[in-house]
């Protein structure tokens, strides 16, 4: 749909982009959420326009939940956000050991629409997405 | 851009796919579309010329509810005009047909072996080889016979990535694939042996995601999420030998999903581009010395809306080669026309 907010009318703007991914679980200590494992930090959210990059910190440099993490992410946006936003999500860099590797993942949109038909992984991604 | 020659007008718009649209085709010998969707199904449209000005009526006439498990992600035509191939993610490739020329279309084949989601298909010129390949980092080249019968002739996992496309030369079997590893490979028979990669293209910095050669098979034009096209030109008349002649940058802000080649008076033909960024780009290529001139003849930004655009494809049908056809993730599939500018 067209509206500018998820609900208040209001402008997005970056703290609407956080607001909508901080209470994701971590996928490994799923009683805590991306903001108190500072996983997601408002600052590291940009938009220019309809742009929006964000980028996430992984809880180890080798952090093999990265992708999930990162796959959570891209669908709470995917749900909340209208659809004129394009959306790119990132490792912050210099945190972890396959920066590139796992950010190539999570912006092929190919990779992602079939990683979305796998139940498995769609089952681990709704249960980050409960809070 | 300097002051564009033509436009991209719409003509069509064919609704009805459920999610995004990954693929269309147009039927080489009939008046029929085909397209195919994120929500499993493939979808066939029949256009006619109905007045003498030229315009083109679509109407949708079968919606095929596959029984693929997951998305269906691209489709192509034997060159017969009676076999339709689509890939899908479930990795599993179904061949179709209609009996009669004029019923149901039925699946007279599944071809199985892909450990996961495959990603392109593609007829070779006389429709003899079928070529698939996908995340398996695979290519498959497949032998057709009578009675949708397919052998497999040879699996080569030449590339260190998904491949995300293939395509044949138009005039030898001569097969190109597009990968996730920044590459493009091409393949050829060896009759004493097996079908091998003989050229290894390296230039690109990220995903190649679609590869197509000229009509003429002397040049290919490639797409990646490096937001470039890179045109190539073959060194010698057996086309094993490949360099790159042009990059063209600044034409697309996301990933360019797709690329195709048609022919064009007076010129090697018009390529079109479409990508993330919705827009659909048309150059003109002309020979030069040593490889080509591209001049940008017309532009569409938004082609679906807000959605990115996935695929872009020329109508192959004399007198209709100015014709495109996109898919888009607005679920809809868009025709249009690339025609002079007037005034």
């Amino acid at each position: 749909e067209d509206d500018d907010a998820p609900g208040d009318g209001e402008p997005i703007d970056e703290h609407e982009i956080f607001d909508l991914v901080r209470s994701i679980s971590d996928p490994e200590h799923t009683s805590l959420t991306l903001e108190q494992l500072h996983v997601v930090n408002a600052e590291d959210i940009l938009l220019d326009g309809n742009n929006l990059l964000l980028e996430f910190t992984p809880t180890v440099p080798h952090c093999g939940m990265s992708t999930l993490i990162g796959l959570s992410i891209r669908v709470r946006l995917l749900r909340s956000l209208p659809q004129r936003f394009k959306v790119d999500i990132k490792v912050k860099p210099g945190t972890h050991s396959s920066e590139l590797s796992v950010n190539r993942q999570l912006n092929d949109k190919e990779r992602v629409a079939a990683a979305l038909e796998n139940e498995a992984i769609v089952d681990v991604v709704e249960r980050c997405l409960v809070t | 851009m300097t002051s564009p020659t033509h436009t991209i007008d719409p003509i069509a718009v064919l609704e009805g796919h459920d999610e995004r649209v990954w693929d269309v085709a147009w039927n080489p010998s009939e008046p029929l579309i085909a397209s195919c969707s994120q929500d499993k199904s493939i979808r066939i449209a029949s256009y006619a010329q109905t007045t003498a000005s030229g315009d083109l009526d679509f109407a949708n006439i079968a919606q095929i509810p596959t029984g693929h498990k997951r998305t269906v992600r691209a489709l192509a035509w034997a060159p017969s005009g009676k076999t339709l191939a689509a890939a899908s993610f479930d990795s599993t490739i179904s061949i179709w047909e209609r009996e009669d020329g004029d019923g149901e279309w039925e699946c007279s084949a599944t071809l199985e072996g892909h450990e996961t989601e495959v990603k392109g298909v593609a007829f070779n010129h006389e429709g003899t080889m079928l070529a698939t390949c996908g995340r398996d980092k695979s290519v498959w080249i497949w032998e057709v016979h009578p009675d949708s019968d397919f052998e497999c002739l040879s699996v080569l996992m030449e590339h260190a990535q998904d491949v995300k496309s293939v395509a044949w030369h138009p005039t030898h079997d001569i097969l190109a694939s597009a990968s996730y590893d920044d590459s493009i490979k091409l393949y050829i028979d060896d009759p004493s042996d097996d079908w091998f990669a003989f050229a290894t293209l390296t230039e690109h910095a990220s995903t190649v995601w679609d590869v197509c050669f000229s009509p003429c098979g002397r040049y290919m034009a490639s797409a990646s999420d490096d937001t470039t096209i890179r045109i190539w030109k073959a060194r010698d008349t057996k086309f094993h030998e490949w360099n790159c002649v042009k990059i063209i940058e600044g034409a697309h802000s996301r990933s360019i999903y797709s690329i195709a080649w048609t022919t064009a008076d007076g010129t090697l033909g018009w390529i079109a581009s479409a990508g993330g960024d919705g827009r659909v780009n048309v150059w003109a290529v002309t020979e030069v010395a040593e490889g080509v001139d591209v001049t940008l003849i017309a532009q569409r930004d938004e082609t679906h809306g807000v959605c990115d655009t996935n695929t872009v494809r020329w109508c192959p049908r004399p007198g209709k080669q100015n014709v495109l056809a996109t898919a888009g993730d607005d679920c809809a599939v868009r025709v249009w026309g690339v025609v002079p500018s007037t005034g």
